[in-house]
């Protein structure tokens, strides 16, 4: 079976497609297009939507002009860290797949056939486990998200922390230096002006 | 070495000479030997071991010899596996028990390491289609532990698939596989744990993997790379990889020795010491599977606390010499237990997120439904693809199947009514919608919001990956008889599942989603592959501005809170070295990566488990 034209011309484009995530919520499609476009010809950037609460990340699908300048801005993406409206932490980039659309068109014409499972069915229990394993799976990620944004938050607190100090040191610097030219007049001295 | 072999009672036996040489004829080489009741010969594939790492490094035995202080030596022609050179593989596809062989000169090709080094015998399978080399058999393939049939250039840092006459100065010969009636009877692979040795593993692309791993050097260190390897040589004298604290003392006798085998042994000219760093979480994976459903029957454990140790046998380092190392090795591994954790954390769901209870208050359900997949799927292109196509030809055969098996609900009960429910139907359109035209003026996140709040948004599980929504519409009419109803597939993110996917359905009335949750949950509705719908209620829904991001700073004390909204200019930058900036990125490269791995191996697992329960009731079927 072939696939439809229409999904052909559809896998094109997402091979031209960057998926980027680790974007701050406040990253707007004008922002990224500028950003991206210092590395290629942005044709369309279109943000994923994020519905639930305990998500943490933003994530955009942006089209290139094609998939080689795609491949180098990840290439790019991944050696050395780039950051969009904000730092330090850097945003991601990989491959668009075709699951990360929304509307995505048929592969195959095809019906869909279902069927209600007969309760006294030998499968039923087996069928009924399946579903509880799915949603297991539902609540694990869950979970297993939260846990992320955890690790997230600490390292955050943890950096802010270190810029915090360090800016208390600069400070400190530049505050010795306004002090030790006060005291240069207080006692008409002359001083060697290394800095 | 004396020392050594007073603590470590591990037996060993010369077996086959091969000649001697070096200075004054003293030092006698090997073809063969045994250690630890294994055998070993020359070209053998070998485990060798690492100190601290969870993976031993995979090499070939090319030279066996004892000096005439006793002093085993070898030298150890390496294998690369795919992590290790993921930064040069880039796109290119990897079996997943494939290895590289070293090729090229200089650095990362062959080491010379104590004999002691040896973890165990490995059995890798040459699949090189190449005419010299003895095809393996399908069972010698199925018992090999790897395989490989390409290069890794250690000099351009390239794959090859081409192999001369030599590889990296070994004869193509002992490359490829041994002609049969060469090889003795293969010894299952011991990993030896108790040994105190030191390994001289090298670290080829030093440089290379740093970027790639993105390691976080301290911040007072330049970032030059010559400067961190000639660091880590030093650290790397000192640190001998003692398994157990009482080895400790064996120290100061060991590093004499390195120098002294520095003097006497002149065939290899360049014998690093470097500490080879490895982001890979294990794949002690069977156990992995096995741990967690154990883990789920014991609730209330803090996940984070628990120290993971289904790896092979190795104990953790002896913290002392930790400090000393580079930051890296210790952050690897910390990332790699924390990486653990977090996996196995997340397989026990506290008490309070139970799931399949949505009859109570809708707080304690919205927390335990499902989330919204928001990133993007395993970070592996393959395994997605083949899910693909695997599920449409499971679609398929699975029509069939059912094509088969449609007279068995009909023939077992009499009763009319109740059977017809039980028939399988096409889902064909439903009937036009024109009518509902409120629908279409609002955009779909406030009527997602309205829905959510008025209780009438129900999310579905278990969806094949094709599906559209209009398909979703058009079962859901099909099988409940709703019309007013309005689907979006979501999208994958890089955090959801490559399973399957899901759909948020908006309804109409609170009633409808009660109806079709109670139905969904109390009977089985199989889709096309035999997969039974699975419908929660929708999650909590939040707007974007509300969420929460960590990991911007400003450095204005005024607004710490990342609000840079009144900023005039946009900015985006890639972040130079040097910088406490760079350094900050990379702690967040190193969360990112991490974050990577352990959503790539959940959602490993959880196919596993799903795929286990599909089989079997694919088997029960036929």
């Amino acid at each position: 079976m072939e696939p439809s034209t229409e999904y052909v011309a559809f896998e094109e484009k997402v091979k031209k497609t960057i998926y980027i995530d680790n974007l701050s919520p406040q990253v707007t499609k004008a922002v990224l297009e500028y950003a991206i476009n210092q590395f290629g010809n942005v044709k369309d950037v279109r943000f994923v939507p994020t519905y639930s609460a305990s998500c943490g990340v933003c994530a955009a699908l942006v089209e290139m002009e094609s998939a080689k300048q795609a491949e180098e801005i990840i290439c790019d993406m991944g050696d050395s860290p780039l950051m969009i409206s904000g730092m330090p932490r850097p945003v991601r980039a990989r491959k668009a797949r075709v699951e990360m659309f929304e509307d995505r068109p048929k592969k195959y014409p095809r019906t869909i056939v279902c069927r209600w499972m007969d309760r006294s069915h030998q499968n039923f229990e087996l069928a009924k486990k399946i579903k509880d394993l799915t949603k297991k799976h539902g609540a694990e990620a869950q979970y297993l998200m939260e846990l992320q944004v955890e690790e997230e938050e600490k390292l955050h607190k943890q950096q802010s922390e270190t810029l915090k100090t360090n800016y208390k040191k600069y400070e400190l610097i530049d505050d010795a230096d306004g002090n030790v030219k006060r005291l240069k007049a207080e006692y008409g001295m002359t001083l060697n002006d290394h800095y | 070495m004396e020392k050594v072999n007073e603590d470590v009672k591990l037996d060993f036996k010369w077996l086959k000479q091969r000649g001697v040489g070096g200075k004054n004829k003293m030092t006698r080489f090997y073809e063969s030997f045994e250690y630890d009741g294994v055998e070993y010969m020359q070209y053998d594939c070998v485990y060798m071991y690492k100190d601290d790492s969870h993976e031993p490094n995979i090499g070939k035995l090319t030279k066996i010899w004892e000096h005439p202080d006793k002093s085993k030596k070898v030298k150890i022609h390496w294998f690369f596996r795919p992590e290790e050179i993921s930064h040069w593989l880039r796109e290119t596809k990897t079996l997943e028990n494939e290895v590289f062989l070293a090729s090229g000169e200089g650095r990362g090709l062959a080491n010379i390491n104590p004999l002691e080094a040896i973890a165990g015998r490995c059995n890798v399978v040459c699949i090189s289609k190449d005419v010299r080399n003895p095809q393996p058999s399908d069972e010698e393939l199925k018992a090999a532990d790897f395989v490989f049939n390409r290069t890794f250039d250690v000099q351009s840092c390239t794959v090859l698939d081409k192999m001369d006459d030599k590889v990296g100065g070994l004869e193509i010969e002992y490359i490829f596989n041994r002609k049969k009636g060469d090889t003795k009877e293969e010894i299952p692979n011991t990993i030896i744990s108790t040994e105190a040795q030191i390994t001289k593993t090298v670290d080829p692309q030093d440089s290379d993997v740093s970027s790639s791993l993105k390691r976080n050097a301290e911040s007072d260190k330049s970032h030059d790379r010559p400067l961190k390897r000639i660091k880590s040589n030093d650290k790397c004298v000192e640190s001998a990889v003692a398994l157990g604290p009482e080895k400790m003392t064996e120290l100061p006798s060991i590093k004499s020795k390195v120098d002294k085998d520095k003097m006497q042994v002149s065939i290899v000219p360049a014998e690093k010491i470097e500490n080879k760093e490895r982001i890979k979480t294990p794949t002690g994976s069977d156990k992995l599977h096995d741990q967690p459903s154990k883990r789920m029957k014991s609730a209330g454990k803090k996940p984070l606390e628990e120290k993971s140790v289904q790896l092979k046998v190795i104990q953790p380092a002896a913290d002392s010499k930790s400090k000393q190392e580079d930051k890296v090795p210790a952050d690897v591994n910390n990332l790699k237990t924390t990486a653990e954790n977090q996996k196995n954390g997340s397989f026990k769901v506290p008490d309070n997120k139970k799931p399949w209870t949505y009859m109570n208050e809708k707080d304690s359900v919205a927390n335990s439904a499902s989330p919204k997949g928001k990133s993007k799927s395993g970070s592996l292109d393959s395994p997605g693809d083949n899910n693909n196509s695997m599920a449409v030809k499971e679609e398929q055969s699975g029509e069939l199947k059912r094509k088969l098996s449609v007279d068995r609900p009909l023939k077992a009960s009499a009763l009319s009514t109740d059977k017809d429910k039980y028939k399988p139907f096409v889902v064909t359109p439903r009937p036009n919608v024109e009518k509902s035209t409120w629908f279409r003026q609002a955009p779909w996140e406030e009527r997602l919001k309205e829905a959510y709040d008025k209780g009438t948004a129900i999310l579905l599980h278990n969806l094949k990956p094709d599906y559209t929504s209009e398909d979703v519409q058009n079962l859901i009419w099909h099988a409940f008889k709703e019309i007013d109803c309005s689907v979006k597939i979501l999208p994958r993110t890089a955090i959801s599942s490559p399973h399957y996917d899901q759909a948020l359905v908006l309804l109409k009335t609170k009633e409808a989603a009660q109806r079709i949750l109670t139905e969904l949950d109390e009977g089985c509705l199989m889709l096309s592959d035999e997969r039974p719908l699975v419908g929660t209620p929708c999650p909590q829904i939040s707007t974007k501005k509300y969420l929460t991001f960590f990991g911007h700073l400003a450095v204005d004390k005024a607004r710490f809170q990342n609000q840079r909204e009144d900023e005039a200019v946009s900015t985006s930058h890639f972040s130079q070295p040097n910088t406490i900036e760079y350094d900050m990125a990379m702690e967040w490269c190193l969360q990112q990566l991490k974050s990577k791995k352990w959503w790539a191996k959940f959602h490993k697992q959880q196919g596993f488990e799903l795929k286990k329960l599909e089989k079997e009731l694919k088997q029960k079927r036929t």
